[in-house]
């Protein structure tokens, strides 16, 4: 790294606003995908001033910038592929504005997604995206992966409630897209912005709609004896128009290793769950519960439980979120992926999703957002064995490409980022590729804000290039 | 193209599908005093391109329409060659129940659609004024609102994918067709509300959403904009959910086609769906609101059909009155084009705080002006519609064209009231005006610092600005 350039970012941001020794840049070597980069420097921006100077100072000397939230994401969009400076927004971390008579909020990217609720909750409010990872995973963060979660299935995603951004562009210019009122005229640029992954620009500010809580919340548990069973409870309560707050599923194999880590009370026996949620005004809340009781009865639910009181229901949901932390009881890694299939497809994809495994020697746990058929495929692997982690890669791009088949997506809410930028090509042809790399080409032009992301390397984009073994593989 | 009769012989020998020039079909997409020279149907996404490309090699400029019904939004054509119909692409591609989703061509009619997802018990909430001609493709263009917005959010909220051709006639796919999706720049936002100059949406992909069990109504009237805004914020910060929320003025009932709406000053329109039990709480709740905020009268309907539109074989024998009241809120706009031709209407979105605020503003403006006016908005969302009519008196109420005089004080009152929309928080555009009042005032209002960035991804799709020219916001 250019001594210069770290001289530079110290007189831009003090010397604690900068990390530059090897020992210190570890940390941020990964984060919770299986990928593994080293950037150059890191940095703490604290203004949006800040970070227009960083902007300017990675121009000057030409180097990569990339911008990073809490580092939970699952597919390596806040990493440093090329270098560079990893631009992290803990120091960013302001309310900046609750405006609850207009239901809205303007924070700052750092802003962990969990205290923004806290933060108006005890008014009667919250920020209805609730990614699993809500207690670490920052606003910033989820705007650039466009977030969900479990409760999106009748909220909404991340996009859905993103009404205006601050942007810094590659250029260091600083705009304002969107604001706090609805409609308004021009291209929705908000919109185009949630979800980039960070590669159109840098988010310095944001504006977002605040819900009221529901008055009531019912949490129900239907136990089953196959997975069968469950998947098509899914499809049945989806065709019946049945739409929870949230409906979640945890096959046997999760069960045992989340009930082992938070000792929620699910049961180790069972083929599969499904963690349900329904809310709004007590009366409706009291006929969604029966009606979901009974769909679940009627495809052969062994018991149906309700939460009785608030903190049983914590607990269900504490298990459902520390899942992929409950994983570590199993193996040394994993490898979580993120297909969605139509709902009506859910069976037969999740049959498939185990056969594929299975094939490829591997015991696939299934714990995911069944009501909007995103599945999540866990596969456990060692991955000093590096024989096995290429099997583990070639198993899920099987799964992947199963999802394309039934008219899927090969990502719900993780990001396409380094991990599934060659699988673009199996959703999206040569002209739809070049248009989105129009909008990256109006954004960003240099390519230096967030390289090698999203879009696929290889040159061929007809055909699927092997993925390459991170350096050293694992989380 | 000036309209050149070997011009015309370029386009025939190009594309497949047959072009009108006779002056009827051309005069149907007639948009502020421009008819275009032609009019083509396009069978499907091959026959668009061989259009598209044409224009591009003949720098012509393409009028993207479905119905028309929403041709009169936006800045007069810079060029408009060749209207472009997509009424022959109005196919279902398919349609999967049990999964809530699925996918159009986007010149079906609205109301088509709604008629297929009725007949499985399911809607899609995205119904707008010109319900009856409305196209898929219209309605996206312009970003059309619906009094429903307030349950279940605007378009870009419910489309999942869709296709568009692009201004350098390439076909390009955006989403997918499932309800979660985050592979690559979501590009149907970006289609979303431009007005057809980005790309001509071909296929659309959407989720439908259950129909409620049942809904009931309720109408509140209120002698005062500050009371009827209380019971709105009650509601708002209340744990009530309804799915519309909804405030007109008496001027604004007037237009409407019914005696059921209270003769009050203002009238706060309520809708709630679900089971008996839930809508007997709404009842009893709102009820107590409005004695609250010292309501003049409350009026639940009962015994309706949940759907905002009229769904003929489903309304049978349920009791309409209350479906009719909201497929009239829906039409609003439309009923009062219809009675007052040379109607301006105003489009503010506001932070809830300020609704108040700026519907007091207009109507002092439209009084300043000596313009009678009528008042809208889909209160709980924050978008106010001010509707300033060509005075009663003069000799050409009832016709298209406006007299000098009073266009001339439409277009100053609403410049007035686009200064008013940014001094309260929001932004003001005219969405519908005679051509005369657009002479005076951008429809589209001031842009803004992101404007650069829209020219620039205006430039990588329509390079040659053959799609729409001139019409959306700063003349892109």
């Amino acid at each position: 790294m250019n001594k210069r350039l770290i001289k530079d970012l110290q007189k831009a941001l003090g010397q604690e606003g900068v990390l530059w020794r090897p020992e210190e840049l570890l940390l941020y070597e990964y984060d919770a995908s299986v990928e593994r980069a080293l950037p150059d420097a890191v940095v703490f921006p604290r203004t949006t001033q800040d970070v227009v100077r960083l902007v300017r100072l990675a121009n000057q000397y030409e180097v990569p910038i990339v911008g990073r939230g809490a580092g939970t994401g699952l597919s390596g969009g806040a990493l440093a592929p090329q270098g560079g400076l990893l631009v992290v927004f803990s120091r960013m971390k302001r309310i900046l504005e609750i405006d609850l008579a207009n239901l809205r909020a303007g924070v700052e990217p750092g802003v962990v997604n969990l205290d923004l609720t806290r933060a108006v909750e005890d008014r009667g409010y919250y920020f209805a995206p609730d990614p699993s990872s809500q207690k670490a995973c920052t606003l910033g963060g989820n705007v650039a992966e466009n977030a969900g979660g479990p409760h999106t299935l009748a909220y909404g995603v991340t996009t859905n409630h993103v009404l205006g951004l601050e942007l810094v562009l590659p250029t260091g210019e600083l705009v304002e897209v969107g604001g706090k009122t609805f409609d308004t005229p021009g291209y929705d640029l908000t919109g185009l912005l949630v979800g980039s992954e960070g590669t159109l620009a840098i988010v310095t500010k944001i504006i977002v709609r605040l819900c009221r809580l529901p008055e009531a919340v019912k949490t129900l548990l239907g136990i089953f004896e196959t997975v069968d069973d469950a998947t098509e409870t899914v499809a049945d309560l989806t065709a019946r128009g049945i739409t929870p707050a949230a409906c979640e599923m945890l096959d046997q194999f999760c069960l045992g290793a989340v009930e082992a880590a938070t000792h929620a009370g699910f049961p180790l026996d069972a083929a599969a769950v499904l963690l349900i949620e329904v809310e709004g005004l007590r009366e409706a809340v009291e006929v969604q519960a029966d009606q979901v009781e009974e769909v679940c009865r009627a495809h052969r639910a062994r018991e149906v439980r309700r939460a009785r009181s608030e903190v049983e229901r914590e607990k269900l949901w504490a298990g459902r979120k520390n899942a992929f932390g409950a994983m570590g009881r199993l193996a040394p890694n994993y490898y979580v992926q993120d297909g969605v299939i139509p709902r009506t497809k859910l069976p037969q994809t999740l049959r498939a999703v185990i056969e594929i495994g299975a094939r490829h020697g591997f015991q696939v746990g299934n714990i995911f957002h069944a009501g909007d058929g995103n599945l999540h495929p866990m596969i456990l692997f060692d991955a000093r064995d590096r024989e096995q982690f290429a099997r583990v890669v070639a198993a899920s791009n099987e799964m992947m490409k199963f999802c394309v088949q039934m008219g899927g997506s090969i990502t719900g809410e993780h990001g396409v980022g380094m991990e599934k930028q060659e699988m673009m090509p199996l959703l999206f042809s040569d002209d739809d590729l070049d248009a989105m790399a129009r909008v990256k080409q109006v954004f960003n032009p240099t390519g230096r804000l967030n390289p090698a992301k999203m879009f696929p390397l290889s040159k061929s984009c007809g055909e699927l290039r092997v993925r390459p073994l991170p350096q050293r593989a694992g989380a | 193209m000036p309209a050149a009769t070997d011009q015309l012989e370029t386009l025939r020998a190009a594309v497949r599908c047959s072009v009108a020039t006779d002056a009827e079909s051309r005069g149907r997409f007639s948009v502020d005093g421009v008819t275009p020279s032609a009019v083509v149907e396009p069978e499907n996404a091959k026959e668009l391109i061989e259009i598209v490309r044409w224009a591009r090699a003949h720098r012509a400029g393409l009028l993207p329409v479905t119905s028309g019904a929403f041709l009169p939004i936006g800045n007069p054509p810079a060029a408009a060659d060749v209207a472009v119909s997509l009424a022959r692409m109005n196919r279902v591609l398919d349609y999967d129940p049990g999964d809530l989703t699925f996918s159009v061509e986007a010149g079906i009619g609205i109301a088509a659609v709604d008629k297929l997802l009725g007949e499985h018990g399911q809607f899609l909430p995205g119904l707008a004024p010109y319900f009856e001609r409305a196209g898929v493709g219209g309605l996206l263009a312009v970003n059309a609102s619906s009094p429903l917005r307030y349950a279940y959010g605007t378009w870009r909220d419910f489309v999942l994918g869709m296709r568009f051709v692009t201004g350098e006639g390439r076909l390009v796919k955006t989403g997918a067709r499932v309800v979660k999706n985050v592979a690559g720049y979501d590009l149907s936002k970006l289609m979303i509300g431009s007005l057809g100059t980005l790309g001509i949406i071909t296929e659309v992909n959407f989720k439908a959403f259950p129909l409620p069990p049942a809904r009931a109504s309720f109408v509140v009237g209120f002698a005062s904009l500050e009371a009827a805004l209380e019971m709105r914020n009650r509601i708002v910060h209340s744990v009530l959910q309804p799915t519309v929320l909804e405030l007109v003025d008496r001027a604004a009932a007037q237009l409407l086609p019914l005696n059921t709406l209270s003769p009050a000053a203002w009238s706060l329109l309520v809708a709630a769906s679900g089971v008996e039990a839930v809508l007997r709480r709404y009842e009893t709740e709102l009820a107590a609101l409005a004695r609250e905020t010292k309501a003049s009268s409350f009026t639940p309907f009962w015994r309706e059909h949940p759907l905002v539109p009229p769904v003929p074989s489903a309304v049978e024998g349920s009791g309409v009155e209350g479906s009719a009241l909201w497929a009239a809120v829906r039409e609003l706009i439309a009923r009062a084009r219809e009675a007052h031709p040379a109607a301006t209407v105003a489009k503010c979105t506001l932070p809830l705080t300020q609704v108040g605020a700026f519907l007091t503003k207009a109507a002092q403006v439209a009084a300043r002006y000596e313009l009678p006016a009528a008042a809208h908005a889909h209160a709980g969302s924050g978008i106010a519609y001010i509707y300033l009519l060509p005075p009663a008196d003069g000799p050409d109420a009832s016709r298209r064209t406006c007299p000098e005089g009073v266009a001339r004080r439409m277009a100053q009152a609403a410049t007035e009231m686009i200064h008013a929309g940014n001094n309260f928080g929001g932004r003001t555009t005219i969405p519908w005006c005679p051509t005369e009042v657009k002479r005076d005032v951008n429809p589209w209002g001031p842009v803004r610092d992101d404007f650069p960035l829209m020219q620039k991804l205006k430039a990588q799709f329509d390079p040659d600005r053959v799609l729409n020219p001139g019409r959306f916001v700063g003349g892109l």
